[in-house]
């Protein structure tokens, strides 16, 4: 069984040799293949090198276009920098205020060097690895797109001081994520993740005025467009995690700061899984092989064994390969066959 | 009895910063922190008074966070309503009219950008009766030294959001312990722990503004 067909049968309750491992990597994936960051944000090749590189060193399921979120801002205005061996930084661009938000034009993706170059990835991917690794793609979900235009404080209050400018820029974020979406199943993409992560920090309310119906729109598209859907919210979603599994996403990323995913298994429906849920710094990073495989084998048993492994976010760059090593040997305990 | 101070307090606690205002609905049209707080030094209310009541609406708005009954955008509303008022009392500190608890000098490490728990903090310490000296993000360990000297007996905040910066930390507390060996430093952050903090030596870790207060507090009292 390779990464894809475990994924597809594990999300389609067959039987699978191994729950699939999909941690997510991006700066350690660098680090691991020795790219600059620069160019492992802004060159196709070098990324999917890395990624590669990684999926086959530490027997990953998948692979991804992950690697920063100015992607989408960067085509709708916003200038980003790339330090040579750092995460990319917004540095001028933004929307000065809710006002100019809601006279937001669409993008096109084909118009913009990092969408392009996503699309690019996928293509690469395709050509080197086919159908053997569960190929991901990504979009920025309304409200962290509208943070990220908008800066995080600001969007905040303009949720609340400003609703209906907000909703009709994240309508237009909404209707581009859509067109970049299509383009990226059209290259190959399995799956598109979905990344909102800024919802868990807006409350329940906010989310379900701002945020659930543009995700099921996404889901939706996604679906349509004839792949599946990923949802990644990260921090304590613990109040909307019933919301965010209404979306119809077929795979739902749960953080370790959920306490538990055995209070939400019973609502999933028969083709959605979890994954999750591993704290990066205190369990993968910090932790011994044995703090490992008995997180790995309590939320795999909290979650009704409906769960993809991997942790509750991004799998820190200082994390050692013995620990990552680690981390996909515990998906062979017995407790998760 | 609804007092000119109570409608300061609720006013904190909603997040209603002035008249025009927008936020909260159900106050529409209504006076803000901004309006209260003047009319209330004009009605010859100290200083100290007006203070408290701002503090005792922070405390209910740190009470409904940790308690996820609010989140961080009415947070954030509610930190904007505080500096509205906290701007008519400014002379009142700085003449020594009022008093403060003590001196927060807060930043995000050196080589982090990012700002927003950072400035909720802030926001939280400044709204519970503190000075709080805001450096920003991607602040250097020299900065610190700087401000530690400006401001003797304050209490040192490093936030930082990141894994990879969060390293910076220690050397901030390193180089700020090199010639200021007894300062009080707090630590916090998304990936910050009890166990990093005791790790690089800081005196405090809080997952929350509210534990911050709660230290702050045990120190001035």
């Amino acid at each position: 069984m390779n990464g894809y067909e475990r994924t597809l049968a594990f999300l389609n309750n067959r039987a699978v040799d191994r729950p699939p491992f999909h941690p997510i990597i991006m700066r350690w994936a660098a680090r691991q293949a020795g790219t600059p960051y620069r160019d492992f944000c802004l060159e196709p090749e070098a990324k999917c090198d890395a990624m590669i590189r990684c999926a086959v060193d530490f027997d990953l399921d998948w692979v991804t276009v992950m690697s920063d979120p100015w992607a989408e801002a960067s085509a709708f205005g916003v200038e980003v920098a790339y330090p040579e061996n750092d995460l990319p930084v917004d540095t001028g661009g933004h929307l000065p205020d809710a006002a100019s938000a809601a006279r937001l034009s669409p993008y096109n993706p084909l118009e913009n060097m990092r969408c392009r170059n996503r699309l690019a990835e996928l293509e690469v991917y395709r050509k080197r690895i086919g159908d053997r690794y569960f190929t991901v793609g990504w979009v920025e979900g309304p409200v962290a797109e509208y943070v990220d235009l908008r800066g995080a404080s600001e969007a905040s209050m303009d949720l609340l001081m400003e609703p209906e400018n907000a909703a009709r820029a994240m309508d237009v974020i909404t209707e581009s994520a859509l067109v970049f979406i299509r383009l990226q199943v059209e290259r190959g993409a399995h799956c598109i993740g979905i990344g909102d992560a800024f919802c868990s920090q807006i409350g329940p309310d906010l989310y379900r005025q701002f945020a659930f119906g543009r995700q099921k729109q996404l889901v939706d598209g996604i679906h349509a467009a004839g792949a599946l859907a990923k949802l990644h919210i990260c921090g304590n979603t613990s109040a909307i995690l019933p919301e965010m599994i209404a979306t119809g996403a077929d795979i739902i990323d749960v953080d370790h700061l959920v306490p538990s995913m055995s209070g939400f298994a019973g609502l999933l429906a028969p083709h959605q899984v979890f994954s999750g849920k591993a704290d990066p710094v205190s369990v993968i990073q910090d932790g011994s092989p044995e703090d490992i495989r008995q997180t790995v084998m309590r939320d795999f048993r909290d979650a009704g064994g409906r769960c993809i492994v991997s942790a509750g976010c991004e799998i820190t760059p200082d994390t050692t390969p013995g620990n990552m090593h680690a981390f996909r040997k515990a998906v062979d305990a017995p407790e998760t066959q | 009895m609804d007092t000119i101070l109570n409608k300061l307090t609720r006013c904190i606690e909603f997040g209603k910063t002035d008249k025009a205002a927008a936020w909260p609905p159900d106050m529409k049209d209504q006076d803000g922190a901004d309006e209260l707080a003047l009319r209330a030094l004009e009605e010859g209310h100290p200083p100290d008074q007006i203070l408290d009541a701002l503090i005792a609406g922070m405390e209910v708005v740190g009470r409904k966070f940790s308690e996820n009954k609010i989140f961080v955008p009415q947070m954030l509303m509610s930190a904007k309503a505080m500096k509205a008022a906290m701007t008519h009392l400014k002379p009142a500190f700085e003449s020594g009219a009022a008093k403060r608890k003590g001196t927060f000098v807060i930043g995000t490490v050196q080589g982090d950008l990012h700002d927003i728990g950072k400035n909720i903090v802030a926001m939280y310490i400044e709204g519970s009766g503190y000075e709080v000296v805001d450096l920003g993000v991607d602040v250097k360990p020299e900065q610190f030294l700087v401000e530690i000297d400006k401001h003797p007996g304050c209490v040192v905040g490093l936030s930082a959001l990141l894994t990879t910066t969060m390293i910076n930390m220690k050397r901030t507390v390193d180089v700020i312990r090199e010639t200021h060996p007894k300062q009080v430093i707090c630590v916090g952050g998304a990936p910050v722990s009890e166990k990093f903090c005791r790790e690089i030596s800081a005196d405090f870790y809080s997952p929350d503004p509210q534990g911050a207060v709660a230290f702050l507090n045990r120190l001035a009292s």
